[in-house]
């Protein structure tokens, strides 16, 4: 092996750098987070020519500012490990936009390759990139490619490996202009004899550039260096001698970079023939259009919910069969040799962690047609089409696919909120996502409505779908007004052309997101079904033995019992007594366990339970007990996956603000149903 | 046909929720508030095609997108009747199952969004050849 080169792989959203990236490694790459953050980091690994060629995938964007964090991210990234190679892929048919991150990386001084994606659907537009000309403007190496179909990737790796003998660099692809570009030189030649120790981090040019741009993150982390001050201090007062010239200076230099790319691409771009109609733009005259974009992608999302959930039924079906005898099976061999270790194995850890993993094949096969209409282009559509609406709550567009998600399983909503470029919008959608009322929390309604609500209980269910659509709005739009306001960047969105479907492609991104939500859900409920199991059968006298979970009486005594019996004067004022509030406690392993909790509380049978929530409760304490069920804490994997999300302040922040919003929500329907006499 | 499906799917759907008999009581439709969704939105677009006449490359695109969303419901229609009646084999615990299953098989094929899905694939056909000689 004669080495490990590090590449960086550079490019918009959907240019096919997921593809390259698959093209180049195989398919083969581990995810991590980036360093500081939680936003994901794919890394896969080629062997090239005896070297080990140790690919990083950086994430989609535009630009390298300090805006967004994907930005910031990948520009740190490139700073801090400095790759022997970085290559940016760049889509023929929106060059003038991708091109764009292309100056940027330049400007960075970065050995750079462009790999000039999508030359086919150019052609097909009507048009044609010379190739040649465009690598003698830009002056790095430029690599046709249709990644789709694999074309110009060994031309590509050939690439790679001349350009670590041969790097080629061109930072100062843009011209600003004498003024500017003589405060540039003063700028490096002070770093150069002053702060010789910024030149060690920072490309001077791209550094003196950033500075009059007065880019708040290189500011922040010039002034920590020796002699820092002095070098904000000069950059400031160039700025303010040149914006009376220019105006605004980063607009000034922006549009200088257009400016540049603009003359680029009318030398490169040739058109062959009249533009004519395009199907992708024929299908987007009505994908997109004002009246018919709506229907037609909420029918689209309905159906594929509608699909996920009832194909699948067979194959929960199985795997709840399985858990179930397995768990038959433990207690068979174990019960009379070891019953604590039978109670621990069949009731904690195989029906705790089967209540998760029997979603599995519904999320699995949501997450294919996910995948596939995300390879055809329609998934950027969905995101367009909604955009609007919910933007009235100052939500990104991008937020639709977490929260109808949520729908089914809040765990794998948080967790596709990671397309959220913007970090405030994500951890609003990520904070909201729990408000969508998840398939666990229907045998819940179920149960309580049919028991209580007779012939309204079908309006019973669907006030908590409504109701939940209209919390998550309203809370996501106080979120974004009051908590998580910082700057706004505008949501710029590239509509790829509708493509086929790459087999290869969604297998990959399905096994990734499965994955993902085996590996997290599976062990905090294996922990937590534990945790739950050993506060049922043990109590403030001590051991009380698997019984508990059989005899009401003996729970009564248990640590379940005990802290039962303590919160509930805390609901008294809705009317529920221990049994419903332990009830809800449990629901934080899984909303599903409230029912069999109730059922073992009340000591009946699940057929009988209806009329022992009958007993129990009044239609008002029960329509507010179902909305506390609506609203309050997430589950256990939910919170979990929202703490390796966000954090865990924004983990305790949202157990905080759904408790106070379940209480208050609950403690309103007591209070009015009284005021209305339905008490 | 598709928006007169929705339709008394709809009014359907809201006497249940009301608690009341079905209005329009039709067994190839049923009373649910997401068929009848699919249905109009099918229907709209299908009209759009009708209404767009003039301008022969939207007309031609709505009714490909609408009969598209026609054959894809009846597609799904009839994965998940399969699906459901596979369920029945497989949570089965007493009686007749191949009486169920014909039943469920029976009650999922003719659904309106079933036995749309033939007219809906001709006009998706027809629609894409004139599409391609267009382009």
């Amino acid at each position: 092996m004669k080495g490990t080169i590090k590449l960086a792989l550079a490019g918009s959203p959907n240019v096919g750098k997921s593809t390259i990236f698959n093209a180049l490694t195989g398919g083969r790459a581990w995810v991590g987070n980036w360093p500081g953050v939680t936003v994901e980091k794919k890394v896969g690994v080629m062997k090239l020519n005896g070297y080990k060629v140790e690919v990083v995938d950086l994430p989609g964007i535009y630009s390298l500012t300090a805006y967004s964090i994907d930005e910031l991210i990948a520009r740190n990234f490139i700073i801090e490990e400095r790759p022997d190679v970085v290559v940016v892929i760049v889509s023929a048919i929106n060059l003038e936009r991708s091109l764009y991150l292309a100056v940027s990386l330049l400007e960075l001084g970065v050995n750079l390759i462009v790999a000039l994606n999508m030359v086919d659907l150019a052609e097909r537009e009507g048009y044609v990139v010379d190739v040649k000309k465009l690598e003698a403007l830009l002056r790095v190496p430029v690599v046709p490619t249709i990644a789709i179909k694999g074309i110009g990737i060994d031309k590509l790796k050939n690439i790679i490996i001349q350009s670590i003998s041969n790097p080629r660099r061109n930072p100062a692809i843009v011209d600003y202009g004498d003024p500017i570009e003589k405060a540039i030189s003063r700028l490096c030649s002070f770093m150069k004899t002053h702060t010789p120790e910024v030149v060690h981090t920072y490309h001077p040019r791209w550094l003196a550039i950033k500075l009059l741009e007065n880019d708040r993150d290189v500011v922040e982390k010039v002034k920590l260096l020796p002699k820092g001050d002095l070098l904000i201090n000069m950059a400031n007062e160039m700025r303010k001698e040149l914006e009376s010239v220019v105006g605004d200076l980063e607009v000034y230099m922006v549009n200088q970079r257009y400016a540049k790319i603009l003359e680029i691409v009318d030398k490169v771009v040739r058109r062959v023939r009249v533009k004519g109609i395009s199907v992708s733009e024929l299908l987007d005259t009505v994908l997109l259009d004002k009246f018919l974009g709506l229907p037609i992608t909420i029918t689209s999302i309905y159906l594929m919910l509608y699909f996920a959930y009832n194909v699948s039924l067979p194959l929960v079906d199985l795997v709840d069969a399985l858990f179930s005898s397995l768990a038959d099976y433990t207690r068979l061999i174990l019960q009379d040799k070891a019953p604590l270790l039978a109670s621990l194995l069949a009731d904690g850890i195989i029906t705790g962690v089967g209540t998760v993993l029997v979603f599995t094949p519904m999320i699995a096969i949501f997450y294919i047609l996910v995948a596939i209409l995300e390879d055809v282009g329609y998934m950027a559509r969905v995101v367009f089409v909604l955009d609007k609406v919910l933007h009235r709550f100052m939500l990104p567009g991008k937020a639709i696919v977490p929260l109808i998600l949520g729908f089914a399983c809040n765990v794998p909503a948080v967790l596709s909120a990671r397309t959220i470029e913007d970090e405030n919008d994500r951890k609003t959608v990520i904070m909201i996502c729990p408000l969508s009322t998840c398939s666990a929390r229907l045998p819940v309604y179920l149960i309580i409505a049919s028991a209580i609500f007779g012939t309204y209980a079908a309006l019973a269910i669907t006030s908590m779908y409504v109701l939940s659509i209209i919390f998550a709005l309203v809370i996501g739009f106080l979120f974004k007004s009051f908590i998580f306001k910082g700057p706004s960047i505008g949501f710029i969105m590239e509509l790829p052309p509708y493509l086929m479907p790459q087999s290869r492609t969604v297998l990959i991104k399905t096994w990734e997101r499965t994955k993902r939500f085996l590996t997290k859900a599976g062990t905090v409920i294996l922990a937590a079904a534990i945790l739950v199991w050993l506060l049922s059968i043990t109590g403030p006298k001590g051991l009380i033995g698997p019984e508990a979970l059989e005899d009401p009486a003996l729970l009564k005594a248990s640590w379940v019992g005990a802290i039962g019996r303590a919160l509930q004067p805390i609901f008294t004022p809705m009317g529920w007594d221990w049994g419903a509030t332990i009830a809800l406690f449990f629901g934080f392993m899984a909303k599903e366990v409230v029912v069999s909790t109730m059922a073992m509380v009340y000591g009946a049978e699940e057929t009988s339970l209806g009329r022992a929530i009958l007993a129990h409760f009044s239609p008002l304490s029960a329509y507010a007990y179902m909305i506390f069920v609506l609203l309050y804490v997430p589950c256990v994997a939910t919170m979990a996956v929202i703490r390796s999300e966000i954090g865990l302040k924004y983990a305790v922040l949202t157990i905080m603000y759904q408790m106070v919003l379940a209480y208050l929500a609950s403690l309103a329907v007591m209070f009015i149903g009284m005021i209305l006499g339905l008490g | 046909m598709y928006l007169i499906a929705g339709i008394v799917a709809i009014v359907n759907w809201s006497s249940m929720l009301l608690g009341i008999e079905p209005i329009l009581s039709i067994g190839y439709i049923p009373p649910d508030a997401g068929f009848a969704l699919v249905m109009i939105t099918i229907g709209i677009t299908m009209i759009a095609a009708a209404y767009f006449r003039d301008n022969i490359a939207k007309c031609l695109a709505c009714a490909l997108v609408g009969s598209g969303l026609g054959i894809a419901s009846a597609f799904i229609q009839i994965a998940v009747t399969l699906a459901v009646g596979l369920d029945v084999i497989i949570t089965w615990e007493e009686g007749d199952v191949l009486g169920t299953i014909f039943d469920v098989l029976r009650e999922g094929i003719i659904r309106a969004d079933v036995v749309l899905g033939l007219p809906a694939l001709v006009l998706f056909m027809m629609s894409y050849r004139a599409l391609k000689r267009l382009l």
